[in-house]
């Protein structure tokens, strides 16, 4: 009979519609929070006009950023520490920038209950907005900023256990107060790019620091690696090239543990040939480059790129840190802490918690387990690599004090746009003191210029932080 | 001061729709429309406080902020054009011409709510989109009556076949590419866009090509017709249209032949052609990959709808307000993506209620289409309803990101001429049947009342026997009104009475019923029904008569109704001599 058939097909009908209501709550009730924090969605105009901006707090409830509203209705968005925070924290005008910009949903977004929502809005007033509560902490952030003065360059602290981001600092930097008046000038500062946060978006050659992963790729295919000898005269010869050790040092004899501790870029453009690519590719991949990591703020992706078509001579060089590699202290960071923490990386954040004005916790980002970088031997094989270094090698000046200190020191040799001799200094490492333990990445940027190396600063900060 | 207001009037809206909603639904109940009158009256209170609102708020808002260009005045003027455009339609017209009061309240408050947004995104696209309506609703008249008396029109099966492709190929010679794909013919002062008419065409073949023979070759004729239409409309690509035309063909084909292989053929080559335009076309790669991840390309494909999605999830459960959002920054706002800018300015609730709203319209087009007799009217109610039901899925699950966007209408909404006429003109036929299916059911009431033979009503086709065994428990107890007209006669065969008494014959539904659920002895009314009866019997008949009376008779009464209690399979017969029971005052 036709009517039946019509029947079955207006049931088609109705459970058509009805997954569309149920996607369209879905997507209210689940996804719309995250789509709409989104630099593109321009309607935060409206936001604004119906909520107040939340306040941005450090890890001791010091408060970073404010909305101060005046009598006439007017708004001014206030950070305390001035240039302090500034690519961390970042501002909310001219397009956004770090956390003002990338939480800024949750900032403009009112979680006060349902009838003082109503009523204010009966009323005319604003809803105060949710606050942000990060693990910045105001003193260490100081400290280094202070430390760092007019260096160009960016330091990066974490603690490996938790994930939890300390400091970042990026200079030179910018009072992030008087934006909208220094804008033109700000961004026409090509060379210092104040808005650049080195730390996070950073593509720098790695140098040495780059040894890490040459030295993991090596152990992982070679069992027997503590073998491993070699003569360094200075200079390696390949069929129409030569590559020197940095300032035309001669290590003589040494192993593994002292080419690594003295930095030695013969061995390691040695051993680096002996070494598979396709393998080398892929575990880099698996220490996060070229790969997005998931966090809070703007990222720029490491770049490694060997295959088997890569030359003799590019694979030296990839070796020990020059070539074609590009790296950002905090990807360095990352994987100096899952040393730290027994090949285990957490999760990187600087929010910690979303909370109402009234206090409840509207969202809480937990401490977790991001993924692993590598087993907890070969955790424990690099970190004995990496305290080496301090003991014996390049970081020696970490070595006299009463916390322990791993690490890895480096030099990146670029040229300037004027042809120039470009070097960059780096140091990633990790210090411990009564179980306690702090990661640092400092890159400092132009090295011709700065007061003193990478490695230099770190011994500053970790005696401040331990102390 | 006005704050008050603008929120007031927004959550009002909302719950003044939800409400609308609400008794749209109730309207739907299959009792005389005499008896809805209260509904229909609510229907359009509702709908005017809601267009008053609406246009509250916006006058308001002029008011409030100079960057909003329309003029007080204008406002003023358009809200009452509309006001009595709306009176007119939805008061005056029903209570002239006989139409579905449900269906036309349902209808102008979809209009009603393009007014609004319309009217809130652009005066000038609001006004000439009045006008549109104001002409093609003359259009719907003359559709009602004429459709209601033209017989001939289901004998047109070649004329709308050739008048469609030949409109399809006029689009796809004359008209110019705008956006990516060929859609409409430049008159000048208007442009027309084919493909609207050429949906209603199509409907209109198929419907009379099946009306005139239900065999194989139809089925072979329909479809190729239907392949070239659809492949025209791919060349222009024209892709909403032609994926709604081979929806509305499939949904026909199946309907008119009971057969579920030609539709799962129909998907296989659906599939097949899908992936081969996949392959060739390049705009059918750009919407796939748009609807899968917009954020990637959110500066070139995946803008339209990463916009949409903004708008929805910025304005949120309760909207922002007229004028409080920001529909204007997302593409084709005024008709592909109507719907976003109704979500963010009147809220996802407001826009959920309007699913089921156009639910409710679908399921209210497939009643008339249920209810009329003739196979073309019923071919044709059926294919215009799911060629609507199937835009409107199209459209808002596209603006959604819950299919691939494919640039559609949303029926009596978006803004667009052609789009309105066509709505109008598919309304007004769905009215005339409406019409037919009323007089048809009043006609077989009064065949039934005449005692004419239930093989002699039209449609009529025998019911095939069940078994014993695979009789239900209901069989023979079908409620009259909640059964679909052909299946009456059925019923009306057992009752054969002129004056059928309906109160009573509930009552029976109602114990029959209590005996299928198995109440216990002691509160079942049939127990003591019997009882009293007996003790009435043996009140009431003088013992002598009282010999006669047949024990044997009354105890298998008895018997069967203990076998009914305790589930045995139920037969007919024993049916009827329950009944025989039931009706005899001993």
């Amino acid at each position: 009979m036709i009517n039946s058939d019509i029947l079955r097909v207006s049931i088609v009908f109705v459970v058509l519609f009805f997954a569309l209501m149920v996607y369209m709550v879905f997507f209210l009730a689940v996804d719309a929070g995250s789509v709409i924090n989104n630099t593109y969605n321009k309607r935060a105009e409206s936001f604004k006009r119906r909520v107040e901006r939340g306040t941005i707090y450090d890890a001791n409830d010091n408060v970073l950023a404010y909305t101060e509203t005046y009598e006439d209705g007017s708004e001014e968005r206030i950070y305390p520490y001035g240039n302090t925070f500034a690519q961390v924290v970042g501002y909310e005008t001219n397009g956004g920038l770090g956390l003002e910009s990338s939480y800024n949903y949750y900032l403009l977004t009112s979680h006060v209950n349902m009838f003082e929502k109503i009523s204010n809005e009966f009323n005319g007033v604003k809803n105060p907005g949710d606050s942000l509560h990060t693990t910045l902490r105001l003193d260490l952030q100081q400290y280094i900023s202070d430390l760092m003065g007019d260096t160009m360059g960016g330091v990066i602290a974490l603690n490996p256990e938790t994930g939890e981001i300390y400091a970042d600092v990026s200079k030179p930097d910018f009072d992030p107060n008087t934006i909208e008046e220094n804008w033109d000038a700000i961004i026409s500062d090509e060379e210092g790019s104040p808005l650049l946060n080195r730390v996070t978006q950073g593509k720098y050659t790695p140098g040495s620091t780059f040894k890490m992963f040459t030295l993991l790729e090596y152990m992982r295919e070679n069992p027997s690696f503590r073998d491993y000898t070699y003569n360094c005269e200075g200079t390696i010869y390949g069929e129409n090239f030569e590559i020197n050790c940095y300032d035309g040092e001669v290590h003589g004899y040494e192993d593994l543990r002292s080419a690594f501790a003295f930095s030695c870029n013969c061995a390691f453009a040695n051993l680096g040939l002996e070494l598979n690519r396709k393998e080398f590719m892929e575990n880099n991949t698996k220490l996060l480059f070229n790969s997005k990591i998931d966090i809070d703020i703007a990222y720029n992706q490491s770049k490694f790129d060997i295959s088997d078509d890569t030359s003799d001579f590019m694979m030296m060089q990839t070796s020990f840190g020059q070539g074609e590699t590009s790296s950002n202290p905090l990807h360095l960071a990352l994987v100096m802490s899952a040393f730290a923490n027994d090949g285990v990386l957490m999760k990187p954040h600087f929010a910690s918690q979303i909370v109402s004005p009234s206090g409840r916790v509207v969202k809480n980002i937990k401490n977790k387990k991001y993924t692993t970088l590598c087993t907890s031997s070969e955790a424990a094989e690099m970190n004995e690599y990496l305290r080496a270094v301090v003991t014996d090698g390049t970081a020696n000046n970490l070595n006299w004090s009463n916390y322990t200190a791993y690490g890895k020191t480096g030099t990146a040799e670029t040229l300037s746009n004027k042809n120039e001799n470009y070097d960059r200094s780096w140091f990633a490492g990790y210090g411990e003191l009564g179980g306690e333990k702090l990661v640092l990445c400092v890159i400092v940027d132009n090295m011709n210029e700065a007061p003193m190396r990478a490695v230099d600063y770190a011994g500053y900060i970790f005696d401040y932080y331990f102390n | 001061m006005t704050d008050i207001i603008l929120t007031g009037a927004k959550y009002l809206i909302i719950i003044f729709f939800a409400y609308f909603t609400y008794i749209s639904f109730r309207a739907q109940r299959d009792v005389p429309d005499e008896r809805k009158k209260a509904s229909f009256l609510l229907q359009r209170i509702t709908m005017l406080l809601i267009h008053a609102l609406a246009f509250l708020s916006i006058c308001i808002n002029i008011q409030l902020y100079d960057s909003i260009e329309m003029k007080l005045a204008q406002a003023i003027g358009l809200y009452a054009g509309q006001l009595v455009y709306l009176i007119v339609m939805s008061w005056v017209i029903p209570s002239f011409v006989s139409l579905s009061k449900g269906l036309n309240n349902v209808m102008c408050m979809f209009l009603t709510i393009g007014f609004i947004i319309q009217t809130r995104l652009d005066f000038d696209t609001s006004l000439r989109q009045f006008i549109v309506i104001i002409v093609s609703s003359i259009v719907f008249l003359v559709c009602v009556f004429f459709c209601k008396r033209a017989k001939f029109m289901r004998d047109l099966t070649w004329i709308y076949a050739i008048v469609g492709l030949v409109l399809l190929a006029t689009v796809l010679v004359l008209s110019r590419v705008v956006n990516g794909a060929k859609l409409a013919i430049d008159l000048g002062f208007f442009s027309f866009q084919p493909a609207e008419f050429v949906k209603i065409l199509f409907v209109l073949f198929v419907a009379s090509a099946f009306n005139k023979a239900n065999t194989f070759k139809t089925v072979l004729i329909t479809a190729a017709c239907a392949a070239i239409h659809v492949l025209i409309l791919v060349f222009c690509h024209d892709l909403g249209s032609a994926l709604i035309l081979f929806m509305i063909y499939m949904m026909m084909l199946y309907v008119a032949t009971k057969k579920l292989l030609y539709v799962g053929i129909g998907f296989a080559g659906l599939v097949v052609g899908g992936l081969a335009s996949y392959k060739l076309f390049h705009h059918v790669q750009v919407r796939i990959s748009a609807w899968r991840d917009p954020w990637s390309t959110i500066d070139s494909s995946g803008y339209q709808i990463a916009q949409a999605l903004f708008a929805i999830g910025t304005g949120g459960w309760f909207g922002s307000g007229l004028f409080g959002g920001a529909p204007k920054n997302i593409p084709m706002v005024s008709n592909d993506m109507i719907y976003a800018a109704i979500s963010e300015e009147l809220g996802g609730i407001f826009c959920i209620l309007l699913i089921l709203l156009c639910l409710c319209y679908v399921l209210m087009i497939f009643r008339v289409a249920i209810r009329v007799n003739n196979s073309f009217y019923k071919l044709l109610a059926f294919g215009l309803g799911s060629a609507y039901a199937f835009q409107v899925f199209l459209t808002i699950g596209g603006t959604i990101k819950f299919i691939p966007l494919t640039g559609v209408n949303l029926p009596f909404i978006s803004s667009g001429g052609s789009s309105l006429l066509a709505s109008l003109i598919s309304v007004g036929m769905v009215q005339a049947l409406y019409v037919i299916s009323e007089a048809d059911v009043e006609r077989e009431r009064q065949m039934v009342a005449a005692g004419v033979p239930i093989s002699e009503f039209e449609g009529y086709e025998p019911k095939k026997e069940r078994s014993p065994a695979q009789m239900r428990p209901d069989d023979g107890f079908i409620d009259y009104y909640d059964e679909p007209s052909s299946r009456r006669k059925k019923i009306v065969q057992m009752e054969p009475e002129e004056d059928y008494d309906y109160e009573r014959y509930e009552e029976h539904v109602s114990q029959k019923a209590r005996i299928s659920q198995m109440v216990p002895d002691e509160e079942s009314d049939y127990r003591e029904q019997h009882v009293s009866q007996r003790s009435r019997i043996s009140q009431m008949i003088p013992e002598d008569e009282f010999e006669d009376f047949d024990d044997n008779e009354y105890e298998r009464g008895i018997e069967d109704f203990e076998a009914i209690r305790r589930g045995r399979p139920q037969h007919s017969s024993q049916k009827r001599r329950i009944r025989q029971l039931e009706d005899d005052d001993f």
